[in-house]
């Protein structure tokens, strides 16, 4: 009984040693907003605790930032935002 | 849903639309060409569509599709076998294992890629796998849209998507090698 109430309160606490396999396991669908609130309390509660969970967070979350922001993005060019709404106006449907 | 509706809907996902036929089709023409489609098909089929559900993911998925059919023969989309080997967070490990500590900060190595490394990364993925970090990664489309759009279940878009990052890191330590982002000395 002890003992289940101690590792209660080392999960509470982020300090649970299964939980930094648990990490590395789920940290995209925590980058990626898949996870529960309750479940993102405690990996952002763990990554104040834990240097190396933390340091692998941030370079992924990075990573992913650097992916979004330089993926490339060209103007639409002028004649096709005028086809578009040609379809758009003059299609018959 | 009506025309004007349509319009008011859809014409926003335009810039969207057409950075994804870019990079699926890798040629302005062909990506001109795609999004055009999208539009006719969307607009033939306004019926099928719910006004007040995700006029973003219903483009992306009709786009996706046109594409599929029109490249079908061509590509056969075959199954990839050749970076099966590739360890879990590839880019973190070569940079974390390898280099002098780095004291909790973000590693110099991924201020150093430029915009033309990640876009020859994503360029290089193979189809299925581009889709996806595109889907989710670029668009910040849910796994279950992902899963929508692409007609797989969502257990499928994350190991589709758990793949292509994997291969995506491979990719981008290869240039920061042939580059030489990353200084041998530091090894």
């Amino acid at each position: 009984m002890l003992t289940g109430f101690v590792k209660f309160l080392k999960k509470m606490f982020g300090m649970d040693e299964g939980i930094c396999s648990e990490v590395s396991r789920n940290l995209y669908m925590f980058l990626d907003g898949e996870l529960s609130v309750e479940d993102i309390r405690r990996f952002e509660v763990h990554f104040e605790q834990c240097l190396g969970c933390d340091e692998l967070r941030r370079f992924e979350e990075k990573l992913k930032q650097i992916v979004r922001e330089n993926s490339g993005s060209e103007p639409v060019p002028d004649q096709l935002q005028n086809k578009v709404v040609q379809i758009i106006r003059e299609t018959d449907c | 849903m009506t025309p004007k509706e349509f319009e008011e809907q859809a014409l926003p996902h335009l810039q969207a639309l057409y950075n994804m036929a870019l990079k699926l089709t890798m040629k302005p023409a062909d990506a001109e060409d795609l999004v055009q489609e999208t539009f006719f098909k969307a607009f033939k089929s306004l019926k099928s569509f719910e006004s007040g559900t995700n006029a973003k993911a219903w483009l992306f998925k009709i786009m996706i599709n046109t594409n599929i059919s029109k490249h079908r023969k061509k590509a056969n989309r075959p199954q990839i076998t050749k970076y099966d080997d590739i360890e879990e967070f590839f880019l973190y490990r070569q940079v974390h294992d390898k280099s002098v500590s780095l004291g909790g900060h973000t590693p110099a190595v991924l201020n150093r890629f430029v915009s033309e490394d990640i876009r020859k990364a994503i360029a290089s993925l193979p189809e299925q796998f581009k889709e996806v970090v595109l889907l989710v990664d670029v668009e910040g489309f849910a796994y279950k849209e992902a899963g929508e759009i692409l007609g797989v279940p969502i257990g499928t878009v994350m190991s589709r998507l758990h793949r292509g990052r994997k291969i995506l890191q491979k990719l981008l330590w290869e240039y920061a090698e042939a580059m030489g982002y990353v200084d041998k000395s530091e090894r």
